[in-house]
């Protein structure tokens, strides 16, 4: 189900945003006055030190060596064989340092931190790991780091919060809202639009104002330039779908990037919650229009009124009201289908995974093996179904084992 | 209409005299009872209202505000519902209205409904908090056609470059925010507040008011030493979401108010 490119066979992805800093009609720089300077000095450092090669190669030494790049592709036999049709190969993001793709983005954005020379971090967090991964990041540089994370979250994801403070964070529940991820990036703007003089917010996302869905991305693309290369060296061919979940949609955009140009199918699975009713789920495509909200326009699920509904999801990290604003574009443009699996198909995709690979996949990225299971028998045995495991399911063995239970 | 900054600044600075603005949540506490707190702050002699039009997720804003906020909505404040209310404030009187809030909330009406109908229902000029200036090319068209200002926000951060780029956009008034900082009440004011607004004016040709932490009549007259004139938002907001009767409200509203539209004069 490729779609071709307005030019022809090729489709053109866009290397970066506009001057607006949008993608299509998506993104932009909606942020208060205050924050507006920040954004730019944060674009300039950008982008002198994504040209500059000691950057690039101090950031490539640290994905090696600290969190253990390349992350391995791994064919998922069993699963395969039980489900019959495609052959399924997992993108083993859940083997990266602290558990998830969140690392990549982490250390990236704490590298432009030491450039830019603050010495104060700050990051929400939903289901703890993007949380992790800066609290290491920051423990690594020696930078002072503060998460804000939803009560809610803080209690489902108990363990990434001790997992913070044993890194040297300061935990930060939020009580403001619906207590969850969205009222988390609440609170982190509100501590940034107060400390903005020697504070960096690192959204964990690619999502938020200008420039952070286009550098949170290019932090994120190693997922996809080494899938595609692992693809090409183990089996000689691409595959003929790549999935992941979407929340904000880092590790999907991460790693479908590298593949926009090839004549591969590409799926992002939300959240569909306990079904597509308004406050039920987390399905933006599926039940959001376009909106504007913490700093960039995209899909929101939203009232007729605009005020941002709530959301549910069993994973605190896709529980957010929009979307990164590629996903946005890529979703108008055609180029990649949006689809979402529910509570109960991630959860039993969470058992089936452990069963049948002994891997636990965090329950993020049981929405996309969930997707897999569904849809595995549209496939050939000689069609490959490339599926990101964006991370580890330890942190979720409690929500799993609660949701057994009723 | 900008027509009313004109007649109501211009003649309060013409006097020496400096402007103090109100800023109130629609439907706080009640649909009803916001209006008669704006029109008691009409009494007391406030240049300004902002009417606050409520959002869900208010991230420029402190506890106060975002209290303020959710009752407003809770109370059924939509689009249409806050026109009504500005009509009821604009029967009484011909200070300058502003619709002061989010962007979201305004894009989902359409621009150019929300602000011909803004127009009809008597607001002045709409200020929202994630338009920066370089966001601001629709909402500006929109505005303009219908006669409404688009104003912006100052920020102790604004370099003077942007301060020209906000200076050819901001009609009415320019607000600069005297801190850092959401809104919220503070003890005591920046340092540099007074070299940050020196700054502001010799950029913009309008008046520059300051807020953000103020709550007391010697912060507004320090500020007022400086700008041409303060605003107060979070300490009138706080009196409005006590569980009062409405009297009751008003007469915390006339105590703390009255001092404040003094200390600017």
């Amino acid at each position: 189900m490729y779609v071709p490119g307005p030019d022809g066979n090729v489709f053109s992805p866009l290397n970066e945003p506009d001057e607006q800093g949008r993608f299509g009609n998506f993104g932009g720089k909606f942020a208060p006055e205050v924050l507006m300077p920040a954004l730019e000095e944060l674009e300039a450092a950008w982008r002198s030190a994504r040209q500059d090669h000691a950057f690039l190669a101090e950031y490539e030494g640290l994905l090696a060596d600290f969190v253990g790049r390349p992350s391995p592709i791994y064919e998922a036999k069993r699963l395969s064989r039980e489900l019959g049709g495609a052959k399924i190969v997992l993108k083993r993001e859940d083997l990266n340092h602290t558990g998830a793709h969140k690392i990549n983005n982490a250390l990236g954005q704490c590298l432009l931190v030491q450039r830019m020379g603050k010495h104060r971090v700050i990051a929400e967090t939903g289901a703890g790991q993007h949380g992790v991964a800066t609290a290491t990041a920051c423990a690594l540089f020696d930078l002072e780091c503060v998460i804000y994370m939803g009560r809610v979250d803080t209690e489902r994801q108990a363990v990434n919060v001790e997992r913070m403070k044993m890194l040297g964070a300061t935990v930060v529940p939020v009580d403001q809202g619906s207590r969850t991820l969205k009222d988390a990036v609440n609170e982190a703007m509100r501590d940034w639009v107060t400390n903005v003089r020697d504070t960096h917010y690192v959204l964990g996302t690619a999502y938020g104002p200008h420039p952070f869905p286009w550098m949170v991305r290019e932090f994120q693309r190693v997922i996809g330039r080494e899938a595609r290369a692992q693809m090409l060296a183990k089996f000689g061919k691409l595959p003929t779908c790549v999935t992941a979940c979407v929340g904000g949609g880092s590790n999907a955009i991460g790693i479908m990037w590298d593949f926009l140009k090839d004549p591969v199918r590409l799926v992002g699975v939300e959240a569909g919650g306990r079904g597509i009713t308004p406050g039920e789920h987390a399905a933006r495509f599926s039940g959001g229009s376009v909106g504007i909200f913490q700093g960039s326009k995209s899909y929101l699920l939203q009232d007729e009124n605009g005020q941002v509904l709530g959301t549910h999801s069993v994973s605190a990290g896709l529980d957010y009201a929009s979307v990164g604003a590629e996903h946005a574009w890529l979703h108008d443009v055609g180029r990649v289908e949006y689809t979402f699996a529910d509570d109960t198909a991630a959860l039993d995709a969470f058992h089936r995974l452990a069963r049948t690979e002994g891997i636990l996949p965090a329950l993020e990225s049981s929405h996309a093996v969930a997707w897999a299971i569904a849809h595995a028998k549209d496939f050939t045995a000689d069609e490959i179904l490339l599926v990101n495991i964006s991370g580890r399911g330890d942190k979720d063995i409690h929500t799993v084992m609660g949701a057994a239970r009723v | 209409m900008s027509d009313r900054f004109e007649i109501r600044f211009g003649q309060k600075l013409s006097k020496g005299q400096k402007l103090f603005v109100a800023y109130i949540g629609a439907g706080v506490p009640g649909l009803e009872e916001s209006v008669e707190v704006a029109l008691e702050l009409v009494r007391l002699g406030v240049d300004c209202i902002e009417f606050g039009l409520p959002f869900s997720d208010p991230y420029g804003d402190g506890a106060v505000n975002q209290a303020a906020a959710e009752m407003g909505i809770k109370n059924g404040v939509t689009v249409p519902v806050y026109f009504d209310l500005i009509r009821k404030i604009r029967a009484k009187t011909e200070i300058p209205l502003v619709a002061f809030g989010y962007s979201n909330p305004v894009w989902q009406y359409g621009l150019e409904k929300f602000a011909r109908e803004a127009a009809e229902a008597g607001i002045d000029a709409v200020l929202l908090v994630d338009i920066p200036v370089e966001e601001s090319d629709e909402l500006d068209r929109a505005c303009a056609k219908h006669g409404i200002a688009t104003t912006f926000l100052t920020a102790p951060t604004t370099p003077a470059k942007r301060l020209e780029a906000i200076a050819a956009r901001a009609r009415g008034f320019v607000y600069h925010v005297s801190r850092t900082g959401v809104t919220g009440e503070q003890s005591s004011l920046s340092q540099t507040l007074g070299s940050e607004v020196q700054l502001v004016k010799s950029a913009v040709k309008i008046p520059v008011v300051v807020g953000f932490g103020l709550s007391t009549p010697d912060q507004v007259r320090e500020v007022c030493a400086f700008a041409d004139g303060a605003v107060v938002g979070s300490a009138i907001v706080r009196r409005t979401l006590q569980d009062k009767p409405t009297q009751a409200i008003l007469q915390d509203i006339r105590e703390l108010v009255g001092p404040l539209v003094e200390a600017a004069r």
